[in-house]
C-alpha cells in the first residue's frame, strides 16, 4: 500500500501527541478527582466537626442550666422538706409552689425547656414540676432518673408513652448541705432545639442533609428530604444506620432513605447516645469531578484534533520540498528540461535538490553532445548517402548500359550466325556447322546471362509494394506449368495450404519461381520428383520452406550458393546461369528477411526463406 | 374489646331450616373436598412451606400491625411461612380457639393465659409483645381526674373482659376493691359526655382517639407513670404444639418480631399496610393508634417483644392474692422454654 511520507509523518506526529496529551488529561482527571474527594472528604467530616461542636456546646448550655438549678441553693431547703414528708403530700403545696416558679424561669418564652420535675431520688416518684399534674408519677424505671442521680445526664430521645412530644431529657441530681442525694432534677428540652443547632455555617452543597438519630436508629431531628414528620415514627435502615454504632465514625457512599446514592458522613455522639449524619448526594458531590472530568476531556479533544492539523501542517511543510522536487522531477520527465528543484533550508533535502540540478545538468550537457554528435554524423550519413547514391546509379546505368549495349552486338553474332547456318549451311561442311551451332550457343547463353543480371540488379531497384501474398497458390500456379513442360516426370507436390505473407507479389513471384524452378530441376534425376512446400511460425517471421528428394549439394560450400554466378553443379548435369538463387537472397533480403539451405547429400535439399511478420513490419513502418 | 355490644350478633329463623339442611349437606361435602386437596396440598408443599395459622385477638386494626408487615413485606415467606391470620371479635375466645385447635398460636393478655392455665388448660407463652399494657384511664376533663387518687369513690367503666385487668393495674396505683365501684358499658363518646360515668378503662388507641374526634376534652391517667407494668398482648400456643414444633415457632417469632421491628419503625407504612387489610380502615386513625402502641412494643435498647417472667410472677401472686387463683401457678409452665440443645444451636 502506497503511503506518503507526509502521511506516514502526519499520523506518527499526531498519534505521538494525541496519544500524550490523552494521557495528560487522564492524569489530571485522577489527580483533580482524588484531590477533589479529598476536599470533600474533609468538608464534611469539618461539617460534622462543626455540627458537633455546636450541638456539645447548645446540649452543655441547656445542661449546665439544669445543674445550676440541681445546686440552687435557695430550693434545697424545700426539696429537702418535699422528699422528708415521704409520699407526695398535697398539703405541701407551699414548698411545690416555690420550686414549681424557680424552674419556670426555664419553661417560659425565654427558656427552652417544656417542663421541669423533681423526682424523689428514693423511688422516683415525682415530688414538684413545673406541671403540677404530673406530681405524684413515677419515673423510676426510667435511665434519666438512674443515671441523673449519680451524674449530670443528657437522655437520648426514646419514644415515650406518656409523653408524645419528641422531647429530650438531661437530669442532674440534687443534693442537701451535707452532700446527701436528695433528688433527681429532670428537664425536657423540646426536641426541635436540636434541629436549630444542626443548621450552622452557609449551605455549601445544595442537597446537604444533616440530622440526628438515636440508639435505635429513629429519626431525632427532621431530615430534608421527607415531609411527613418523622421525628421518633420512623427508624433510619440505611447502611450508615448500621454502622455508626458500630465504627461510630466514618464515610460511606451508600444509599439513603430516599434510595438515593449518597456520600454519608456519621458521627456517633456517645454523650447524649445519638448519631450525627451529614449526608450529600451523590450526584452533586460527583458534579465537581464530572465538571474537571468533561472540562479535561474536551480539552484533552480539542488539543487532540489541534495536534493532528498542527501535525499535517508540520508534515505537509517538512515534505513540501520533497513534493516540489517530485513536481519537477515528473515536469522534467514529460520533457520540460529546463525544469530545476527550488534550493531551500539547510538540509538532506537541499542536499537532495542540488543533486538533482546536478543530475539535471550533466544530463543537458550530455543530450547536447548527443545532439551534436547526432548532426555530425547525419551530415557524414548525407554526405555518404550522396555518394554511395551516386556510385549505385553510376553502376546502375553502368550495369544497365552494359546489357543493354551488350545485347545488341550478341543479338547480331547470333542473328548473323542463324543467317549463315540458313544460307550457307549447305555450303559449310559438318564441323563448321558444329561450330556455328557452338557460336549460337554461346550467344543464347550469354543473353540468358545478361537477363539474369538485368533481373538481379531490378531486383534491388525500386521501393517495395506490400500486401498480403498467398504463397500456396503461387506455388500451385508454378509447379503447375513446370508440370506441363515435363508431363511424363513422375512426381509428387505436398503444398501447405494458405501459407500467407506480408510481402511486395512481383518480388515474392520470382524468388518463388527461381527455388521451384531449382527444385524441379535438381528432382529431374529422381525417380520419383518430390517437392514440399511449408510454413514454421515464429513470434517474428514467416519462414517458408522448399523440401526436395533431388541430389541435393555438398554443405560446405552452401555459403557460396548465394553468390552470383557460383554454381555447385556443371552445366552438363544441371543448366543454369548461377545467379537465380543470388537474386532470391537479394529479394528476402531487401525484406527484411534471409535464406539459408541445408542438404544432407542425396537425401536432397531444403531452402528456407523468412520474411518479417506483417505486424513486426507495421510497427517498423510506425517506428520510422 | 370495648365494642362487645356493638356486632357480632348472629339471627337464625326457622324458615331457612329446610333449605338449610341440603345446603348443610352441600357444605360438608364441599368442606371436606376442601380439606382433602388441603391435605393433599399440604403435604406436598410441607417441605416448602410452613402453614400456620394465628388467632387474633380482636377485629383487624393497628393493634396487629406487625403480623400485617410481616405478611406484606415477606419477613413470614422469607422464614418459609405461609401464616393465616384469623380475625378476632367479641365472640371469640382466642386461648378457646387455640386449645381447641381451631388455630395454631393466638394472641391473647398473660392475664387470661394465667387464668386459662390455672383451670387446666395447657398454654404457654410464647413472647409478649406488648411489654405494657395499652388501656388507660380516660375521663372528660371538667371532672379533674388527674392522677389515681382522684379515681377513688368514682364509677369506671371497665369491659368484663377486662375486669381482672382492672383490678390488678388499680391495685398497682394503690387502689383497692372497693374503693371505686365498676360498671361494664359500650365505649361510647355520649356516655361520657351525659356523665353517668366518671372514667373509662380503655385502650389509648380507642376512647381517647374517639373522645378527641368528638372535640370532647379529657384527662388521661397513665399507668405506666404510677409504675404498673402489666404485659398487654402475648403470643401464645398449646404445650402439644410448642412441644412438636420448636424450629417453627422459633422462626415464627423471629418473623413476628422482625415485622413489629418494622412496622414501629415505619409507622406511616404500616399505617396503610393495616389499612388495606379490611375495608373501613383508614390510615390516618391507624396511624394514630399505632403511634400509641409504639413505646409498647420498643424497648430501649431497640428490642421488640419480652419474656416478662418477673411481670408474670407479680400477676400470679396479686391473682392469687385477690382470689381469682385458687392457688399460684407454675410461671415456669407458663412460658415455653426452648430446648438447651436448640438453644446452643
Amino acid at each position: 500500500m502506497y503511503i506518503a511520507i507526509r502521511h506516514k509523518l502526519a499520523i506518527l506526529l499526531s498519534t505521538i501527541s494525541a496519544v500524550s496529551i490523552i494521557i495528560s488529561g487522564f492524569i489530571i482527571y485522577g489527580i483533580a478527582k482524588d484531590q477533589l474527594a479529598e476536599n470533600l472528604d474533609s468538608l464534611l467530616y469539618a461539617r460534622i466537626a462543626a455540627i458537633e461542636d455546636n450541638l456539645t456546646v447548645t446540649l452543655d448550655e441547656q445542661l449546665n442550666h439544669v445543674i445550676g438549678f440541681a445546686e440552687h441553693e435557695p430550693i434545697i431547703p424545700f426539696i429537702d422538706a418535699l422528699v422528708s414528708a415521704g409520699v407526695a403530700k398535697t398539703f405541701l403545696t407551699h414548698p411545690r409552689e416555690v420550686i414549681a416558679k424557680t424552674l419556670s424561669v426555664l419553661t417560659n418564652d425565654h427558656g427552652r425547656f417544656r417542663k421541669f420535675w423533681v423526682l424523689n431520688a428514693i423511688d422516683g416518684e415525682i415530688i414538684a414540676s413545673t406541671e403540677p399534674e404530673d406530681v405524684g408519677k413515677s419515673r423510676t424505671r426510667e435511665s434519666y432518673f438512674t443515671k441523673g442521680r449519680d451524674a449530670p445526664h443528657v437522655e437520648s430521645p426514646f419514644l415515650n408513652l406518656a409523653e408524645h412530644t419528641p422531647v429530650l431529657f438531661i437530669s442532674a441530681p440534687i443534693l442537701s448541705d451535707d452532700g446527701e442525694l436528695l433528688a433527681v432534677l429532670v428537664g425536657q428540652l423540646d426536641l426541635r432545639h436540636l434541629q436549630s443547632a444542626l443548621t450552622i455555617g452557609k449551605r455549601s452543597y445544595r442537597s446537604l442533609d444533616v440530622f440526628l438519630i438515636n440508639a435505635t436508629n429513629f429519626f431525632l431531628t427532621q431530615p430534608r428530604f421527607i415531609e411527613d414528620d418523622v421525628v421518633l415514627m420512623r427508624q433510619l435502615s440505611t447502611n450508615t444506620a448500621d454502622l455508626c454504632r458500630k465504627q461510630h465514625e466514618g464515610m460511606i457512599t451508600t444509599k439513603d432513605y430516599r434510595s438515593v446514592d449518597v456520600i454519608s458522613a456519621f458521627k456517633w455522639l456517645p454523650n447524649y447516645e445519638m448519631c450525627l449524619i451529614a449526608e450529600i448526594d451523590f450526584t452533586e458531590a460527583n458534579e465537581p469531578v464530572i465538571l474537571v472530568r468533561n472540562t479535561v476531556f474536551v480539552s484533552a479533544f480539542l488539543g487532540a484534533i489541534l495536534a493532528v492539523v498542527a501535525s499535517s501542517l508540520i508534515a505537509a511543510r517538512f515534505t513540501r520540498p520533497i513534493t516540489d522536487l517530485r513536481e519537477v522531477a515528473d515536469g522534467y520527465a514529460r520533457g520540460e528540461l529546463d525544469r530545476r528543484a527550488v534550493v531551500v533550508g539547510r538540509d538532506e533535502i537541499r542536499d537532495l535538490a542540488n543533486a538533482f540540478n546536478g543530475m539535471a545538468e550533466a544530463i543537458e550537457q550530455r543530450r547536447k553532445e548527443l545532439e551534436e554528435f547526432n548532426r555530425r554524423l547525419e551530415r557524414r550519413v548525407e554526405l555518404r548517402t550522396t555518394e554511395l547514391k551516386a556510385a549505385n546509379d553510376e553502376l546502375e546505368s553502368f550495369s544497365y548500359a552494359v546489357s543493354h549495349d551488350l545485347r545488341a552486338p550478341l543479338r547480331a553474332v547470333d542473328g548473323f550466325s542463324q543467317a549463315l547456318v540458313e544460307d550457307y549451311g549447305e555450303k559449310l561442311d559438318g564441323e563448321a556447322r558444329t561450330y556455328l551451332g557452338h557460336l549460337r550457343e554461346g550467344a543464347q547463353k550469354m543473353a540468358h546471362l545478361i537477363d539474369d543480371i538485368l533481373k538481379l540488379s531490378r531486383a534491388t531497384r525500386g521501393d517495395l509494394s506490400l500486401s498480403d501474398v498467398d504463397v500456396s497458390t503461387k506455388a500451385w500456379e508454378i509447379l503447375d506449368r513446370l508440370s506441363q513442360s515435363e508431363p511424363d516426370r513422375m512426381k509428387r507436390f505436398e503444398i501447405e495450404p494458405s501459407i500467407l505473407v506480408y510481402a511486395d507479389p512481383a518480388l515474392i513471384d520470382v524468388a518463388l519461381e527461381n527455388l521451384l524452378n531449382n527444385a524441379w530441376k535438381f528432382t529431374s534425376k529422381s525417380v520419383l520428383s518430390v517437392i514440399e512446400v511449408g510454413s514454421e511460425d515464429t513470434p517474428e517471421f514467416d519462414v517458408i520452406y522448399i523440401k526436395d528428394n533431388g541430389v541435393g549439394f555438398d554443405e560446405q560450400y552452401a555459403h557460396k550458393m548465394f553468390t552470383p554466378f557460383q554454381r555447385l553443379h556443371s552445366d552438363e548435369d544441371f543448366e543454369g546461369t548461377g545467379v537465380g538463387l543470388s537474386t532470391v537472397q537479394r529479394i528476402v533480403r531487401k525484406h527484411g528477411g534471409d535464406v539459408w539451405a541445408e542438404s544432407k547429400g542425396d537425401a536432397g535439399a531444403i531452402f528456407h526463406f523468412k520474411l518479417p511478420k506483417k505486424e513486426a513490419l507495421a510497427y517498423e513502418v510506425r517506428e520510422n | 374489646m370495648d365494642e362487645a355490644l356493638t356486632s357480632g350478633t348472629t339471627v337464625s329463623s326457622g324458615a331457612e331450616n329446610r333449605d338449610g339442611s341440603t345446603r348443610r349437606f352441600l357444605e360438608i361435602v364441599l368442606g371436606l373436598c376442601v380439606s382433602i386437596s388441603m391435605i393433599v396440598g399440604a403435604a406436598s408443599t410441607a417441605k416448602t412451606e410452613d402453614r400456620i395459622s394465628l388467632q387474633l385477638k380482636w377485629y383487624h386494626q393497628s393493634q396487629f400491625a406487625g403480623y400485617y408487615t410481616a405478611i406484606r413485606k415477606g419477613f413470614f415467606a422469607r422464614a418459609r411461612l405461609k401464616v393465616e391470620l384469623i380475625e378476632g371479635g367479641p365472640n371469640i375466645d382466642p386461648v378457646q380457639q387455640v386449645v381447641e385447635g381451631k388455630a395454631d398460636i393466638g394472641i391473647s393478655d398473660p392475664v387470661e393465659l394465667i387464668l386459662a392455665r390455672s383451670s387446666g388448660a395447657p398454654v404457654v407463652i410464647l413472647t409478649t409483645i406488648f411489654q405494657n399494657q395499652p388501656n388507660v384511664f380516660v375521663s372528660r376533663r371538667d371532672l379533674n381526674i388527674k392522677r389515681p387518687s382522684d379515681l377513688r369513690n368514682k364509677v369506671l367503666r371497665v369491659n368484663k373482659d377486662s375486669t381482672i385487668l382492672a383490678l390488678l393495674t388499680l391495685l398497682h396505683m394503690g387502689l383497692r376493691p372497693g374503693e371505686y365501684r365498676t360498671i361494664d358499658a359500650p365505649s361510647k363518646v355520649e356516655l361520657m359526655r351525659h356523665g353517668a360515668i366518671d372514667a373509662w378503662f380503655s385502650y389509648l388507641s380507642n376512647m381517647p382517639v374517639k373522645a378527641k374526634a368528638a372535640n370532647l376534652p379529657v384527662n388521661i391517667v397513665f399507668p405506666t407513670d404510677y409504675n404498673v407494668h402489666i404485659p398487654g398482648d402475648t403470643i401464645f400456643t398449646t404445650e402439644r404444639f410448642a412441644r412438636a414444633n420448636p424450629e417453627l415457632l422459633n422462626k415464627l417469632m423471629g418473623a413476628a418480631k422482625t415485622g413489629w421491628r418494622y412496622a414501629v419503625g415505619h409507622v406511616k407504612e404500616a399505617a396503610a399496610i393495616t389499612a388495606d387489610v379490611k375495608p373501613g380502615l383508614v390510615p390516618e386513625t391507624e396511624m394514630t393508634k399505632l403511634m400509641s402502641i409504639v413505646p409498647l412494643v420498643l424497648n430501649r435498647s431497640g428490642k421488640v417483644g419480652c419474656i416478662c417472667r418477673d411481670a408474670y410472677q407479680d400477676m400470679i401472686d396479686k391473682m392469687t392474692k385477690f382470689g381469682f387463683l385458687n392457688q399460684p401457678i407454675d410461671v415456669t409452665a407458663l412460658i415455653h422454654s426452648v430446648p438447651t440443645t436448640e438453644k446452643t444451636q
